[in-house]
C-alpha cells in the first residue's frame, strides 16, 4: 500500500477549475479554438510531468505550492503560427508557456485572494529543471487535448488559511 | 431650537451689521441732502437779497430824484413818495434778513465769516444817513423841499458806494455759497462713495457666504454620497409610507439581488425575497417599529430578520443566500418618522457555520471511526484497506487513461461507482463510518453523472478530488491500525476466521436497521468448524455478504407498522447461512422475511423511469428480475446511505462472476426473499 498523502485540506475543485479554464480560454483566444480537459488524476509518481517546454509559478501566502502548464512543441509551434510569428526558436515556445503561467498567476490571484504572493514565471524545456514546490499534499493532473496534441496542468497547492 | 437660532443670529452677524451701516448711511445721506438743499436754498435767497440791495437803492435814490423834481414842478408827489417808501422798506427789510442770516442762529443757519460781516457792517453804515435822511419823507404827505434835497443829497452821494458793496456783498456771497456747495458735494460723495463700498462689501460677504454655503452643503452630499457609495452594507430609510429612501447606498440592489429605486414600497420586495411567514413577520415588526412606545431593546429581541434566508427562486434572483436586516428608529419631535435600516450579507458567516457543524460533525464521525478500529481484527481492516487502496489506485489509472470520449466518460464513471459503492459497504460491515460516510459522498457526485450522456473531461476534476479524500480517509484509519497492531502484537493468536466476520455482519444489520428505523433481528449459522477456505474465497465472502445484509435490511424488511398490517411480527429476521455441501461446494444465502419482491413494483417503476407499457407489459418475470441486477436501477425513488444508488446487486453480480459462483435469487411477494451463492470448491 503507498502512503497516500492529503491532496487539499480545504482546497476545492472549483478552485483548480479555474485554473483549467483558463488554459481552455487562453487557448480559444490565441488560436480560436478551445483546450479541452480530458480528465484529471492525482499524480501517483514523485516528479511532475514535463514536456518540451514548461512555464511554472510558485505560490506563497493562504495558499502555497505551485501551478505548472507544460506542453509539447508541436502544440507551441502551432500557437505561434496561429499568433503570425515567424519566428519559431525555443525562446518564442518558453514565451508563450511563459505567458499562459503569467495568466494563471493573474486567475491566481484574482481567484485565491490578492494576498498571494506569486513568482514570476520560471520557465523551462525538457533539459531544464522545475522548480522545488513548497506544497506537501499530491498533485492533481489535469490533462488537454488541443487537436491532436497533448498538454498538462499540475496544481499542486495546499491551504493554509 | 434656540441654540441653532443664535447660531444663526452668529453666523449672519457680520453681514446683518454690514446692512445696518449700509441703511444708516444712506439715510445719512438723505438728510444730508436735505441739509444741503436747504443751505443752497438759504444761500441762493441770500444772494439774491444782497443784489437786490442794489436795485433798492438804486430804486430809492431814483424815487428821492423823482420827489425832488415833482416837488419843484409843483406836481403829484404821491406815486414818487409811494415808490420811496416801498424802497426804503425793501432796503430795510433785506437788510435785516442780512443781518439776521450773518448772526448765523438757528439749526439750519450757518454764520456769515467775517468778511461777509464787514461788508454787511459798512453797508449799515452807508444805509444808516440815508435810511435817517429818507424817514421823515415817508411819514409825510407833504415833506419840505429841505428834507428832500438833503435827502437827495445823501442818496446820491452815497449810492454808487452802496451798490458797490451790494455788488461785493453779493459775491461775497456768491464766493461762500460756491465753497460750502463744493465741501457739501465732497461730503456726499464721501458719504456715497461709503456706501457703495459697504455695499459692494455686503455683496462680497453675501456671495462668498453663500459659495461657502453651496461648497459645504456639497461637500457634505459628496460625503454622504462616497459612504453611501463605499459601504458594504446596504443603507436606507424607510419612510412612514412604507417607501424606501430616496438615497440608500450602492451595495443595497446587488445585497437585494434585484433593481431598486428611491420612493420603492419595501414590502413588494420582501415579498419577492422571503418566505411568506418571514414576510408576514417583517410586516408586522415594521409596524411595531413605528411605535415610539416600545423599547428599542426589546424590538431589537423581536427583530425576526435578524438572520433571514433568501428564496432562490430557482436560480433567478443573484446575490447572497442569507441577509441580516438591523432597524433603528429615527424620532423627531418625540416620533419616529422614519426607521433607519442597515442590511448586510452574511451568506459567508452561515457559510462557515455550516461547515463548522459539518466539521465537527465530521470530526466526532472520524473520532467514532476511528476507535471502531479497536473494535475490529486487525486482518480484516488491514485487508479491507489494502482493498480500498486497490481499488482507488485502479480508480485513479483509469482516470488518467481514460480517452475522450462520452462513452469511456460514461463506463469509466460505472466503474468508480462499483470500487467507491464496494469500499462504502465494507466499510460499514467494519464500523468505519467516516469511510463509509465519504464514500456515500463520493456517490451523491456521481450518482447525477450516470445519467448524463454529455459528460466531459472537466467533469472528472471533482472525482479526482472526491478520489483524494477518500484514499486520505484510509490513510487515517491505516495509521491508527499501525498503532493497534503493535498494542496487540503479542496478544493476536489464533481466532476463528468467521468469529469478526458474524460479528460485522450484526454490527452492520443493527447499524442499518437503526438508520432506516426498522426492526431486525439477525440470526448467523456459520459452520463450528471453519472449512478450508482459500484466501480468495473468503475475500469475497467479506466482500459480498455486506452486500447482501445490506440489501435485505433496507430493500427486504419493511417499517414496523407496514409489517404489523401485513400481520407479520414488528421486528423483522435476517438470516445468514454459510453451509458447505459434500461435494466440497459452499453455500452461503442471506434470507429477510420482507416484503419480497413484486414484479408489479419492478413494472411500475419501470415505467416511471420512462419505459414504453408495451415493453415492459411484455417483459417476463425472470427479465423483469434481471432488472434489479442492472447498473443504476433501484426500486427506490429515492436514495439514502444504504440503497437507492441500484449498484448493490450489479456489484454483487459482478463479484460472484469474478468468484466463479453462482447467484440465485428466490422470493414470494410479502413472504421472504433469499439470495443464494453457490461457490464451487477450488480445483
Amino acid at each position: 500500500m503507498t502512503a497516500p498523502t492529503p491532496i487539499k485540506k480545504a482546497l476545492k475543485p472549483a478552485d483548480v477549475e479555474v485554473f483549467a479554464e483558463t488554459i481552455g480560454h487562453y487557448f480559444e483566444r490565441i488560436t480560436g479554438e478551445k483546450a479541452l480537459v480530458r480528465t484529471a488524476y492525482l499524480l501517483e509518481t514523485e516528479a511532475p510531468p514535463q514536456d518540451d517546454f514548461n512555464g511554472m509559478i510558485i505560490v506563497h501566502g493562504s495558499y502555497q505550492g505551485s501551478v505548472c502548464f507544460a506542453a509539447p512543441r508541436g502544440l507551441l509551434t502551432h500557437v505561434l503560427m496561429r499568433m503570425g510569428q515567424q519566428e519559431y526558436s525555443d525562446a518564442d515556445h518558453l514565451d508563450i508557456v511563459g505567458e499562459i503561467a503569467n495568466t494563471l498567476a493573474g486567475r491566481a490571484r484574482r481567484v485565491l485572494g490578492e494576498g498571494l504572493e506569486i513568482t514570476p514565471p520560471h520557465t523551462y524545456t525538457r533539459a531544464g529543471r522545475a522548480l522545488p514546490s513548497p506544497a506537501s499534499g499530491t498533485p492533481l493532473v489535469i490533462p488537454f487535448t488541443w487537436q491532436i496534441y497533448a498538454a498538462v496542468l499540475v496544481v499542486h497547492l495546499d491551504v493554509l488559511g | 431650537m434656540e441654540k441653532r437660532t443664535h447660531g444663526w443670529l452668529g453666523k449672519y452677524k457680520e453681514l446683518l451689521a454690514a446692512i445696518t451701516l449700509f441703511l444708516v448711511l444712506d439715510l445719512g445721506v438723505l438728510v444730508f441732502n436735505t441739509f444741503t438743499s436747504h443751505l443752497i436754498e438759504r444761500d441762493t435767497a441770500l444772494i439774491n437779497t444782497a443784489g437786490e440791495l442794489r436795485v433798492y437803492s438804486q430804486q430809492l435814490t431814483k424815487s428821492l430824484l423823482t420827489l425832488r423834481q415833482e416837488m419843484q414842478a409843483s406836481e403829484p408827489i404821491q406815486s414818487s413818495l409811494a415808490e420811496l417808501g416801498e424802497a426804503h422798506a425793501a432796503f430795510t427789510s433785506a437788510l435785516g434778513q442780512l443781518r439776521q442770516a450773518g448772526q448765523g442762529s438757528g439749526l439750519w443757519r450757518a454764520p456769515m465769516d467775517s468778511s461777509g460781516q464787514e461788508l454787511l457792517t459798512q453797508l449799515d453804515d452807508y444805509w444808516g444817513p440815508i435810511g435817517e435822511a429818507a424817514a421823515p419823507l415817508l411819514d409825510n404827505q407833504h415833506p419840505a423841499a429841505m428834507d428832500v434835497d438833503g435827502a437827495v443829497t445823501k442818496a446820491v452821494s452815497r449810492n454808487v458806494r452802496l451798490m458797490q458793496l451790494a455788488d461785493d456783498l453779493t459775491r461775497h456771497l456768491e464766493e461762500q455759497a460756491v465753497s460750502r456747495a463744493a465741501w457739501l458735494r465732497y461730503i456726499q460723495v464721501g458719504a456715497i462713495l461709503l456706501a457703495t463700498l459697504n455695499f459692494i462689501f455686503i455683496v462680497f460677504k453675501f456671495i462668498r457666504r453663500l459659495l461657502e454655503s453651496d461648497r459645504q452643503a456639497e461637500s457634505a452630499r459628496r460625503e454622504t454620497r462616497d459612504i453611501l457609495d463605499t459601504v458594504r452594507e446596504g443603507l436606507f430609510l424607510l419612510g412612514r409610507d412604507g417607501r424606501i429612501g430616496r438615497q440608500f447606498s450602492r451595495s443595497l440592489p446587488s445585497l437585494f439581488g434585484l433593481p431598486l429605486q428611491g420612493g420603492q414600497p419595501l414590502e413588494p420586495l420582501l415579498q419577492e425575497l422571503l418566505e411568506e411567514e418571514q414576510h408576514e413577520a417583517a410586516r408586522d415588526y415594521m409596524d411595531l417599529l413605528f411605535n415610539r412606545k416600545v423599547k428599542p431593546a426589546l424590538l431589537e429581541e423581536l427583530n425576526p430578520l435578524r438572520e433571514v434566508a433568501l428564496k432562490t427562486q430557482e436560480g433567478r434572483r443573484k446575490g447572497p443566500s442569507h441577509l441580516a436586516f438591523e432597524f433603528t428608529q429615527v424620532q423627531e419631535n418625540g416620533e419616529v418618522s422614519a426607521l433607519l435600516v442597515t442590511v448586510t450579507d452574511i451568506s459567508r458567516q452561515m457559510q462557515l457555520a455550516r461547515e463548522l457543524a459539518v466539521t465537527e460533525a465530521r470530526a466526532g464521525s472520524e473520532v467514532e471511526s476511528l476507535l471502531a478500529v479497536l473494535d475490529q481484527d486487525p486482518e480484516q481492516v488491514r485487508d479491507f484497506l489494502q482493498a480500498g487502496d486497490t481499488r482507488l489506485n485502479l480508480v485513479n489509472q483509469a482516470l488518467q487513461d481514460v480517452k475522450p470520449d462520452t462513452r469511456a466518460y460514461a463506463e469509466l464513471i460505472n466503474q468508480v461507482f462499483r470500487g467507491v459503492h464496494s469500499i462504502k459497504g465494507e466499510a460499514g460491515a467494519l464500523g468505519l463510518m467516516d469511510i463509509s460516510a465519504q464514500a456515500h459522498q463520493f456517490e451523491d457526485l456521481l450518482t447525477p453523472l450516470r445519467r448524463r450522456h454529455d459528460l466531459t473531461g472537466d467533469d472528472l476534476i471533482p472525482i479526482a478530488f472526491q478520489v483524494g479524500e477518500l484514499r486520505e480517509k484510509l490513510a487515517r484509519v491505516q495509521t491508527v491500525l499501525a498503532r493497534v497492531n503493535r498494542q496487540r502484537q503479542t496478544e493476536v493468536g489464533a481466532s476463528h476466521p468467521f468469529a469478526e466476520l458474524k460479528k460485522q455482519i450484526e454490527h452492520l444489520a443493527l447499524k442499518v436497521a437503526e438508520d432506516l428505523n426498522k426492526k431486525v433481528r439477525i440470526e448467523v449459522d456459520f459452520p463450528s468448524q471453519a472449512p478450508d477456505l482459500d484466501e480468495r474465497l473468503l475475500r469475497n465472502l467479506r466482500e459480498m455478504l455486506p452486500q447482501l445484509v445490506r440489501n435485505a435490511v433496507a430493500h427486504g424488511i419493511e417499517a414496523e407498522e407496514e409489517r404489523l398490517q401485513a400481520g407479520k411480527f414488528p421486528e423483522g429476521t435476517v438470516r445468514v447461512e454459510f453451509l458447505p455441501a459434500a461435494d466440497g461446494s459452499l453455500s452461503l444465502s442471506v434470507r429477510d422475511d420482507g416484503r419480497g419482491i413484486s414484479c408489479a413494483r419492478i413494472r411500475a417503476r419501470l415505467l416511471e423511469l420512462g419505459h414504453t407499457p408495451e415493453r415492459v407489459q411484455a417483459m417476463s418475470e425472470k427479465e423483469l428480475l434481471a432488472c434489479l441486477f442492472t447498473p443504476g436501477f433501484s426500486l427506490l425513488e429515492k436514495a439514502h446511505e444504504h440503497a437507492g444508488r441500484g449498484v448493490g446487486l450489479d456489484l454483487i453480480r459482478d463479484m460472484a462472476a469474478r468468484a466463479g459462483a453462482r447467484l440465485r435469487l428466490s422470493t414470494l411477494p410479502n413472504t421472504y426473499t433469499q439470495f443464494t451463492l453457490q461457490f464451487q470448491p477450488a480445483p
